[in-house]
Formats: C-alpha cells, sequence, structure tokens
C-alpha cells in the first residue's frame, strides 16, 4: 500500500504540508517540486536563507532540520511534513542575538552579507556536531575518538568548507566561530 | 523543475511495488542528487516515491565478529561518525568524510549515495548538450571535447564519464555487497558488480532493474579493514569531488604486505580496482617505495588517458601509493 | 572623539547576521509575476524558426517573449565603451541572430518562477549553426588593433626596443590568463514594477544605481525621470554588476507590456554568459636590465578575446606605465579578437590584476637570472615620478610596503635557492610581488540632515556591496559633525537620493566618501551660522550646547547640507595606490598539489577610514587572488564555443579550508591629491600581484616557471 503524502491534494496540485518553523506550527501550500528553500522564502516570507546556487554546492540555504543543518535548495518542503525547521530568523531568543551572530559582527565575519545566513547557521550546527564527537576530513585519526576540545582552526575551516563566500571573508569567520567555541 | 508527483510508500514492498509497476517513477531519499539532476533536467520522473520515513533502514550494525551492515537510509553523517565504522574501517569513514560538505552529509544516504551519476559537466548540462548517458544516441561531447576529469580506464567512445562516490571506491576495495530486495525477492550483489562500465549502453550506471531497492550495504569482516586510508586528490582542499583518489586496505607481516586491497575512483565510469597491484604487492615491503611504486604500475598497463588527462596515468598512481603508504602506517 | 581610523563594526551588521537585510530578490512585490529566460543553445548562428504554442498553454504562463514579439529597443551610442553603463551593445530578443551561446532568446513570464522555467523547456527552436570562433594561441594570430576604449590603447616612452636591445640581461616570455567569472553569491535579479503614470521602479542588483537608470531610459525610450532604481544591499558586485544585462532590459519591457511587475533572477549557470566576465589574456613581455637588475626597458603586449559585437579591451599591459622605472623606455599594446562570446567586462581586480601576473614574474624571472633578491629588484626600480606621465606621485609608499612587509613575512630567512625549503614531505616556496591599481575621481553628491535630537541622516546614491559603505559613511559624517557614529544613519541605494558614481574601481570610499564630508561640512557650517546669530558656541565646538538646545531656540526642525564633489579628471600628481605582497606555499612534489601557507600584504591606500572593514577587503582580494592563482577557470568547449563549468561544482572558488590565517598592513599616509577624506582605492588593489607572489613561491618550491594561470595539479607534475 502507498499512501500518496500528503493525501489531501489540492486541486491547483498544491499540498498543505505542517512543519514547526522557528519554533511555531506553519502549514505551507505548496506543490511537491516546492524546494524547502522556496518555500520558506516564498511562502513564510523568511528570506533570510539565500538561493545562491540552488545546486547544493554553495551552502548559502543552509538551515537545521530536526537540529541539523541541511541544504534547503536539495530537498522538497513536502518531506519535511511534521519536521522542526530552524532558519535564521529563528536562532535570536528573547531579541538577544545568538553568540555566533555577536561574533560575526564582532570579527567582521560578513562582506556582502548574502552568504552570512548560511554560514552562522552551518556554524551553529557544527558546533553541536563536534560537541557530539564527530570527526571531519582534518581529524589528525579518525580513529581516535573526538571531543570539542579538538575543533582547532584547522577543523572549523574544514567543517565550514560548505559555505562559500565569494566575498572572501573566510579568515574572519573562523575568527568569530573560534572565539564562540573558545579557541582563538 | 517539471511537475512531479510525491508519495510516501508505508513499507519496503509497497515502495517496491509502485516503483515496479511504474516506469516513470523513482525513489527519492536524501535528494542530494536526484534533486540536481531534475533541476537540469538529466532525469525527469513524473512520480517520486520518498523513501525516508521507511522504518528500520537506518541502522549501523557492527556485529561482534566483525564486518558491518548499514542500512540503505543511514546518513553519510552518522556513518562516519559511528566509532565502530571508524575503528574497523577507517576508509568507509574518510571516503565520507572527504565527500561533499556537512550539510549534504547530513542529508544524503548510504544507499544514494553510490546510485549518484557522473559529474560530467556535458551530462549535466541544463541545455541538453549531446550527451548519449543523458540522450541516448546524441554522442559524447566529452570524449573530443573536455576531458580532464574523465577515464583514463574502462571507457568507450560513447561516454568516457567517470563515478562520483568517494564511499563506493572504499566499499569496492573492502569487496562489500549491496543487499538488494526486487519484485523477484531479495539478493546480494557483489559490489565490483554492482557499477557497470559505458560499453554502448551509457545510460545504464548500475545493475539494477526496475522495482530493485537497495536496502542495505554488508561490509564482510576484513583482516585488511583497519589499516586502510582513502586519499582524495583534488584542485582545492575541500568540498569537491575527485580528480583521482584511492582506497587502500592491507595486511602485513613483518613490515611485508600480506595482502593488499587498492579501488580507486574518478578514473573510470565505475570505482577500479587495482587487481594486478594487488597480487604484485603481496610480499613487498612496504618500506621498499620503488617496489610499491613498480607493483602498482602493474594495474595500469592498461590505462588509456584522453586529450587532457594524460597526467592522471602517473598521477593516479602516486594516488595510489600514498594511499597505501598511509593506510601501512595504520598496521 | 575620532570616527575615522577606528575599527567599528558595520552599521548594517544586525540586519545582515539575523536574515534582516533584503536583497532585490527578497523584497516582497505585490502581485508580482515571474520571468525566467530562455537561452540558446548554439553559440553561432541564427534561429530558423521558434514555437512557443506549447510554452504558452503551460499552467500558470501569462505570455512568451521572443525576438518577433518584444517590443523595439533603441540602440545605444556607439563607439560603445565600459564606461557607459550597458554591459554589451547587442540588445536581447531584437533579431533571430545568435551570437553566443547560451544567449537569451525568450523570456516566459509566468505565476511562479517553477511554472515559467517548465514552460520555457517546451519553447521549440530550430537552429542554422555555424562553427563558433573560440579564443586560443591559434586564434590570436588574427588579433586586431581596437579602437580606443579606456586609457590608450598603446603607449610608448623613451624607446623600449632599443633599450631592451642594448641591455646586458633580457628576460623574454609569453604568460597567459583564464577566463574567469564574478561568480557573486547573489545572482542578478531585476523586479521592474510600473505605475498607472507610466513610472518604472526597478528594483535591482546593480553596483550603478543611476548608470542603471541612464541605460534603461535609453534604451527603452522613456524620461530618467519617469524612472527610480533601487538597490539597497548587494550581495556581491566585483564589477560584474556595474553594467545592465540583457535580463533587466528584457524584464523591464515585458513588465510594461504585461502591465504587471515582473522579476527575474538568473539560475547560476546563466550568470555565465548573461553577465560579464573576465576574458583570458595572453601577454608577452620583455624585459632589459643590467646585471644588479635595474631596469632600462619593458614592452609588455596583450592579446584579449572580445564579442562580436564589442571592442571590450582589457588593458593587461597597463601595469608597466606607471609600476617601475626603466630609463630607457618603456612601451606597451593591446590587441584584440572576435569570438562567439557575451561581451568581457571588468572583474575584480580589473586590467592589472591580469597584467600584474605577467610583470611580476617577469620581474621574479630577472632576479634568478642575475641572482639578486626579488625585493631588492623592485626597491632598486622604485620611482618617486611616475614613468607613463611625467608626474610626481601624491603619495607612494612602495618602499615602505616592500621593506615592512618583507619584516613583517621573514623575507630574510628565506633561501632562494629554488627547493631548497621544506617541511617533511612539502616543498615550501616564497615569492613576493609589487602591485599598483588606478585611482578614479568621480563626481559624487550627498545630503546630510541635522535633526533636532542631534542625530543626523546620510543620503546618497552610492551602494553597499560588501564593501562597507554605510559603515564608512556613517564615520565620515560622525567626525565631521562631531556627533558619535550612532548617532548617524545612513540611506543609499536610491536614485531618489543624491546623485552618485558607480561603485566600482574602489572608487566610493575617496569619492562618494568625499561628498558626505562636504556635505556634512555644509549642514556643520549652517548650524555655525545658526549659533553666531544666536550668539551661541556651535555644538561641534561645544559639547555644552546640545543640537537641542540650538534648534529650539531658533525655532529649527531641522537643518540640510548638500555636498557636491566634483574633482578634476586629472590631479596634477599620478594616484595611484601601491602594495608588496609576500605568500608562502607548500606544494606536494609527488602530487602537484599547492596549498597557501601564510600570506602579508602591505598596502598603500592613503589613509585607512575603517581598519576592520579595510582589513576585511585586504583578505577578501588577497583570497580573489588565491582563485584566480590556483583554481579559477571558466573553460570553453572548443567546437561547441561555450563556458561549460557554469557552476560552483566546476568553477572552483577558494573554500575556507583552502585558506589560512592572512596578516594584513596598512602603511599608507593621507593623500589630499586623491581625495578630502584622504584615502586611495583599497578593494580592487588587494588582489592584484596574489597571483605572481604565489606563482614565484610556486617556482621557489619547485624549480618550476608556471606562465600559464591557473597552476593546476598537471603544470607540476
Amino acid at each position: 500500500m502507498t499512501t500518496t503524502y500528503p493525501a489531501q491534494a489540492q486541486s491547483d496540485g498544491r499540498t498543505d504540508v505542517c512543519m514547526t518553523v522557528n519554533g511555531s506550527p506553519r502549514t505551507l501550500r505548496v506543490e511537491p517540486r516546492t524546494t524547502l528553500l522556496d518555500a520558506l522564502r516564498d511562502e513564510l516570507g523568511l528570506t533570510g536563507s539565500k538561493k545562491s546556487c540552488d545546486r547544493g554546492e554553495c551552502g548559502a540555504c543552509t538551515v537545521h532540520v530536526e537540529g541539523r543543518r541541511m541544504l534547503s535548495c536539495m530537498s522538497l518542503a513536502a518531506m519535511h511534513g511534521s519536521h522542526r525547521v530552524t532558519t535564521i530568523e529563528g536562532l535570536e531568543s528573547d531579541g538577544d542575538l545568538h553568540p555566533l551572530q555577536e561574533m560575526f559582527i564582532e570579527h567582521d565575519g560578513f562582506q556582502c552579507g548574502f552568504c552570512t545566513s548560511g554560514q552562522i547557521m552551518s556554524a551553529a550546527a557544527m558546533i553541536e556536531e563536534a560537541k557530539a564527537g564527530w570527526p571531519s576530513a582534518a581529524t589528525v585519526d579518525v580513529t581516535e575518538p573526538f571531543t570539542i576540545a579538538d575543533l582547532s582552526k584547522a577543523e572549523i575551516r574544514e567543517r565550514m568548507s560548505g559555505n562559500l563566500c565569494r566575498c572572501s571573508c573566510y579568515p574572519n569567520i573562523v575568527a568569530a566561530i573560534a572565539e564562540v567555541t573558545g579557541r582563538r | 523543475m517539471h511537475q512531479f508527483t510525491l508519495s510516501r510508500p508505508a513499507d519496503i514492498s509497497a515502495a517496491i511495488a509502485a516503483h515496479a509497476q511504474d516506469a516513470h517513477a523513482a525513489f527519492i531519499a536524501g535528494g542530494t542528487d536526484l534533486i540536481g539532476l531534475m533541476k537540469d533536467r538529466a532525469t525527469l520522473p513524473e512520480r517520486l516515491l520518498d523513501l525516508n520515513r521507511l522504518p528500520d533502514m537506518s541502522y549501523i550494525d557492527a556485529p561482534a565478529g566483525g564486518g558491518l551492515n548499514i542500512g540503505a537510509l543511514a546518513r553519510m553523517s552518522d556513518v562516519a561518525a559511528h566509532f565502530e565504522v571508524r575503528s574497523r574501517f577507517p576508509v568507509i569513514a574518510e571516503s565520507l568524510l572527504f565527500a561533499a560538505s556537512g550539510q549534504l552529509r547530513n542529508m544524503a544516504t548510504i544507499g544514494g549515495n553510490i546510485m549518484q551519476r557522473t559529474r560530467c559537466a556535458y551530462f549535466r548540462d541544463e541545455d541538453d548538450l549531446p550527451c548519449n548517458k543523458r540522450r541516448p544516441g546524441s554522442g559524447c561531447s566529452a570524449r573530443f571535447g573536455l576531458n580532464r576529469n574523465h577515464a583514463i580506464f574502462g571507457w568507450s567512445d560513447d561516454c568516457v564519464a567517470t563515478h562520483p562516490s568517494d564511499l563506493a571506491v572504499a566499499l569496492t576495495a573492502l569487496d562489500a555487497h549491496v543487499l538488494v530486495r526486487g519484485p523477484g525477492g531479495q539478493r546480494s550483489i557483489p559490489f565490483a558488480e554492482f557499477h557497470r562500465l559505458p560499453g554502448d549502453t551509457p545510460e545504464r550506471d548500475i545493475v539494477l532493474d526496475r522495482g530493485d531497492l537497495i536496502i542495505a550495504i554488508e561490509v564482510p569482516a576484513r583482516a585488511e579493514g583497519r589499516a586502510s586510508h582513502y586519499f582524495k586528490l583534488r584542485d582545492r582542499q575541500s568540498y569537491e569531488f575527485a580528480l583521482v583518489s584511492a582506497a587502500a586496505a592491507i595486511t602485513a607481516d613483518g613490515g611485508l604486505i600480506g595482502s593488499a586491497r587498492i579501488a580507486m575512483g574518478g578514473v573510470a565510469h565505475k570505482p577500479w580496482r587495482l587487481t594486478a597491484a594487488e597480487a604484485a604487492l603481496r610480499g613487498v615491503s612496504l618500506d621498499d617505495t620503488d617496489a610499491l611504486k613498480a607493483a602498482i604500475t602493474a594495474s595500469f598497463t592498461e590505462a588509456r588517458p584522453l586529450e587532457h588527462n594524460v597526467f592522471k596515468v602517473e598521477l593516479a598512481q602516486r594516488v595510489a601509493l600514498r594511499a597505501l603508504e598511509t593506510a601501512g602506517a595504520r598496521l | 572623539m575620532n570616527a575615522i581610523g577606528q575599527p567599528i563594526s558595520r552599521l548594517e551588521g544586525r540586519l545582515k547576521t539575523t536574515g534582516a537585510a533584503r536583497y532585490t530578490a527578497d523584497l516582497p512585490i505585490a502581485d508580482v509575476v515571474h520571468g525566467v529566460i530562455v537561452q540558446s543553445t548554439i553559440a553561432n548562428g541564427r534561429m530558423v524558426s521558434i514555437d512557443t504554442g506549447q510554452a504558452e498553454k503551460a499552467p500558470g504562463v501569462l505570455a512568451v517573449f521572443t525576438h518577433r514579439n518584444l517590443p523595439r529597443m533603441n540602440p545605444t551610442p556607439k563607439p560603445w565603451s565600459h564606461l557607459h553603463p550597458h554591459g554589451q551593445s547587442y540588445l536581447p530578443l531584437q533579431d533571430d541572430r545568435i551570437l553566443y551561446a547560451d544567449q537569451p532568446v525568450a523570456l516566459v513570464v509566468a505565476g511562479t518562477r517553477d511554472q515559467a522555467a517548465y514552460a520555457g523547456t517546451l519553447i521549440g527552436i530550430k537552429f542554422e549553426s555555424s562553427p563558433p570562433a573560440v579564443f586560443g594561441r591559434q586564434a590570436a594570430k588574427e588579433a586586431v588593433e581596437p579602437p580606443q576604449f579606456l586609457w590608450p590603447v598603446a603607449s610608448s616612452v623613451g624607446n623600449a626596443e632599443q633599450a631592451i636591445a642594448d641591455s646586458p640581461v633580457k628576460i623574454e616570455q609569453t604568460y597567459s590568463t583564464a577566463d574567469r567569472h564574478h561568480n557573486q553569491m547573489e545572482p542578478h535579479a531585476t523586479t521592474a514594477v510600473w505605475d498607472a503614470d507610466g513610472a518604472l521602479t526597478l528594483y535591482e542588483t546593480t553596483q550603478h544605481i543611476f548608470g542603471t537608470r541612464e541605460l534603461v531610459s535609453m534604451v527603452l525610450g522613456i524620461p530618467q525621470e519617469k524612472i527610480n532604481v533601487v538597490c539597497q544591499f548587494l550581495g556581491g558586485g566585483f564589477g560584474g554588476k556595474a553594467y545592465v544585462w540583457p535580463h533587466t532590459l528584457i524584464a523591464a519591457s515585458a513588465a510594461k507590456v504585461l502591465n504587471r511587475a515582473v522579476h527575474v533572477q538568473l539560475t547560476r549557470a546563466q550568470m555565465y554568459s548573461m553577465t560579464g566576465h573576465q576574458c583570458a589574456s595572453i601577454q608577452a613581455i620583455r624585459l632589459g636590465a643590467d646585471r644588479n637588475g635595474k631596469l632600462n626597458g619593458i614592452r609588455h603586449d596583450s592579446i584579449t578575446p572580445s564579442s562580436m559585437f564589442d571592442n571590450y579591451i582589457e588593458y593587461a599591459a597597463l601595469c608597466p606605465r606607471s609600476l617601475w622605472a626603466a630609463t630607457g623606455g618603456i612601451a606597451t599594446n593591446h590587441k584584440i579578437v572576435h569570438v562567439n562570446r557575451n561581451t568581457p567586462t571588468p572583474l575584480r581586480a580589473p586590467h592589472e590584476a591580469l597584467g600584474n601576473f605577467a610583470l611580476e614574474s617577469a620581474l621574479d624571472e630577472l632576479a634568478y637570472a642575475i641572482g639578486v633578491d626579488p625585493v631588492t629588484v623592485r626597491l632598486l626600480n622604485d620611482t618617486e615620478i611616475d614613468p607613463e606621465s611625467g608626474r610626481p606621485f601624491s603619495t607612494r609608499a612602495m618602499r615602505k610596503c616592500l621593506i615592512e612587509g618583507a619584516a613583517r613575512f621573514g623575507w630574510e630567512k628565506r633561501t632562494p635557492e629554488p627547493r631548497s625549503m621544506r617541511d617533511g614531505r612539502y616543498l615550501i616556496g616564497q615569492g613576493m610581488a609589487g602591485a599598483i591599481y588606478t585611482h578614479w575621481r568621480w563626481p559624487a553628491q550627498a545630503r546630510v540632515t541635522l535633526r533636532r535630537d542631534g542625530s543626523a541622516l546620510v543620503e546618497a546614491g552610492s551602494h553597499e556591496l560588501g564593501t562597507g559603505t554605510y559603515t564608512v559613511f556613517r564615520q565620515i559624517a560622525a567626525d565631521t559633525l562631531g556627533l558619535p557614529p550612532e548617532k548617524i544613519s545612513v540611506r543609499i541605494g536610491d536614485t531618489r537620493l543624491p546623485r552618485s558614481h558607480a561603485s566600482i574601481g574602489s572608487a566610493t570610499l575617496a569619492n562618494a566618501g568625499a561628498s558626505v564630508m562636504l556635505a556634512a561640512k555644509d549642514v556643520r557650517d549652517k548650524a555655525i551660522a545658526l549659533a553666531a546669530s544666536g550668539k551661541l558656541v556651535a555644538p561641534h565646538r561645544n559639547p555644552e550646547v546640545s543640537y537641542d538646545e540650538l534648534f529650539a531656540r531658533n525655532d529649527v526642525d531641522s537643518l540640510v547640507g548638500e555636498g557636491n564633489y566634483d574633482p578634476s579628471p586629472e590631479g596634477s600628481k599620478a594616484t595611484f595606490s601601491f602594495s608588496a605582497l609576500f605568500a608562502e606555499v607548500r606544494v606536494d612534489p609527488d602530487l602537484g598539489t599547492v596549498r597557501l601557507n601564510r600570506f602579508v600584504g602591505a598596502y598603500d591606500c592613503g589613509r585607512v577610514i575603517n581598519p576592520k572593514t579595510a582589513r576585511s577587503q585586504a583578505i577578501g582580494g588577497i583570497i580573489w587572488g588565491v582563485g584566480h592563482a590556483l583554481t579559477e577557470q571558466s573553460e570553453t568547449d572548443p567546437t561547441l564555443g561555450r563556458f561549460v563549468n557554469r557552476n560552483y561544482s566546476g568553477y572552483l572558488v577558494p573554500t575556507c579550508a583552502d585558506i589560512p590565517d592572512l596578516d594584513v598592513l596598512f602603511l599608507g599616509e593621507f593623500d589630499g591629491e586623491a581625495s578630502p577624506i584622504g584615502a586611495k582605492g583599497l578593494g580592487e588593489l588587494t588582489s592584484v600581484a596574489v597571483a605572481p607572489a604565489i606563482a614565484n613561491a610556486v617556482y621557489h618550491a619547485t624549480g618550476k616557471r608556471v606562465r600559464d594561470l591557473p597552476i593546476t595539479i598537471e603544470k607540476l607534475l
């Protein structure tokens, strides 16, 4: 048995998808072909996530789905029913900037700002990955346990390489993240 | 993108049945390759079958006797982070960590990873350029076009593309198995037989038929597993497909190689096993670089470079050597 | 209380880090419909037929425009020049000719972008195709003399030929660079909105709002007063958004026909053909010198491609005109080849970045030929007089950059012999180069409004493309008015504001910034006059007196100052920015990979207004140079005549993992000739001469001289 999902396809070919976006339950009316990025931008007006390459090659559309960093341009909105999605607009809490946002400003971790939402969302999840003990391509020996104490600048650089910055602010981005993680 | 429907099969049987009966259906899991292919109109499925919520397909089992069983829906990042994967087969963890980006590894599945299609720019171009893989019979633009990133082994005049998966190279070296279920039941495909050479049907990358669903990847216990390494060479430091890569896994006794397993990426339409080199490496000292090089050369007599990738013949041998030496350091 | 010179964080930092900054494609526009451009799949020929029937019937489609039904446009004036705001003179959708690959041939307008894109695939076009002309060493043999475009095409001071012939040491080499694309993170986008009175608002990704207005006015035949162009945040420009490209004209025209707001955003792949690029170059250099390294003569000849319809010149042979002294003579020349491609355009850093690779590589070859240190060779040829014009430089801290940059880098520890420095398996190479960049002088206007609450508003039709315009305007106004920076707000990016120039050529700070200073002075003078009339000491002189008090006593709500900066096109002295750059690379000798270990950039950009944003500009420019040196190239298929690697996985820009910490020194001083605020250009300068510094380091590491960029793996095996 195959359930067509979402079950209630409307006459315009669109379907309603319910997900939690930045802490609030939202219903998005989308076509099956609508990417999560387009849905967030066009249906919810959350334009902080950017469409730059639209092929999973730059990271500007990075959001968190169920707490993990993902590329919203390479996923269909209709695949995310009931999921918890966080965008850059949801990173502040009670009007206070996230420490990464503060440090990006302090270290000038952006220029034009177009990749910045993706950089910050990526960094926030990347730090959690490191805390969870995930190794990276920069890890000297993957057979050894990894701890957040091992998150060197070289590790940060590798783990942030999925986010291109054409203004090329990389050293400042790394400095901002390193300050947040206490690695100067 | 074109219009299509999206449905969510309730279980594996329903997924297989839905795929088997519909020539225009495609499975979608992570979507990180398929959605790009659809945007570039390299494939135009009318019905997508969303596998992401199929139960019990994301497991990573490390049985007591060695080896690994990995559900097809396990995400690249989870497999790469799994401590037993890293301990038993560092080559697998490394092949995953050197691939794509943190975001993509959180999305892409193991089953989807080995089904990735080539990164040949002509194949992917949204302008529908001549490409036999994209449009059979239209010709191969890369054969006499820009082919630096293309094959040096096993290509045909119809297609000179390479396979992009890093993980598949590691699994080839380890002689893993692909557990596949189809309308006719379940079968286990030796990894070396999973991907095809292009021949005159380059539109077919793999041996799966309609209705076939990858259930799991099974890696048998291998004595070579622990001393293994994946080496990936690329033009920039990160976030790029391989120019050339090598997976090497060895055993040794008193500094002499007992058995060696080497497969390479970026050199052929499928992960390329250096069978002749493996045989020649037996008994060679890991400290004898010249002897190692000579043994590796045994697999390159059949290399046939194209206009822009002549350098890859020598480079690939050096990459294999580097992978081998680094694997050896894990002994 | 000086704001200028302080590392102040960006005014718009919070907007950019919270996703609240609205770029062109983010703006909510009522009832907007979406246009998607369909492109030619051939590079040379014509369309025999075009069938739009199926596309017109596709779901959601409102209209399909082709050359058959898009209204005729007015041609732009010939001879065409690149100070003109038109990216290329060939107008879109006006005839059936195909002159380059992926040329726009149709626009589909539909309710959603997906609908329009899909309908576009239903358009059937029959082409008549001819083999395209492509650029390369063979084509370069057919190069022709182009008409003048920016600077003179050829230059000659003294007798370079004789000086070279008479020299005991000669270097004669050919260098080449690859086609490159800007690849801004933000794809080009436009939204055209016509109102009931026939006025057009263009929300546009542009570095040149006023130029866009002029060009659209000319081409569409509507008065400039009826057009407003808006761009408050730009997701990167790098020169590629300084000109009007076909999609903007098509969208504006289609929106008028449909009487609907039309939004068009280019795909990443479309950016490769529908906006500009930096063309490849083939450059011949000849140097004549004495055995100490003193240059007697320089000859530099460059050949670059242009489109079939424009005479674009990339002035690669510009640098030697003013960079080093060559006592016997300096001669340069440019030729072009017409090929089937869209017109090239300036890309950070145009002209100089290409030419400096050749010149500074050749100087390194000279240094090795005579066994003299490369820094010494440059110190020997440093000059206080511009060889081209004979005028003294307004400021030139090249010597300081060379000496202090070398000291910071630890150049004295370098062993000059190639392959003499190692780190484990890696060969270590250290190389350096010097750079020059043109200083532009353009008129600019600004307005500053001083309000009763002691705050001020700066308004200028300038642009924020990541360079920090909002922030430096705030600092300039704050210091001029004697107010704390947080009291200054800034509005830019709208043609309803005072007219400013294109934000290109690193010119914004020196020119638009000067207009802000003049406007602030004007309003300050008015406040002083007001204070004098009321027998008060003006607030900027006496913090005891508040603007509130001053304005209240005089019953004034606000005062407005105007700034009109109108520099002479030529100063009395020669003004350029300079730098000396030092790179260390590690090369894996077995595998041919080059990675940057460390880098020191020493810059003379006059006075630094904001060391934080200036440093960011510098590291950005260095990384652009790393891409230029090692990875970036837009590859053309020789048969199809098209760019093939039209995406971020094929066109390799550096990633975070490619870049170590970078060290930046600012060594310039206030240059009043350059600008009343003392600043010279920085952004472009910083990506000049990075490539030769790296190439020279690669030579030092490996003993291999790579004269063809980028330095990819196979060139070092």
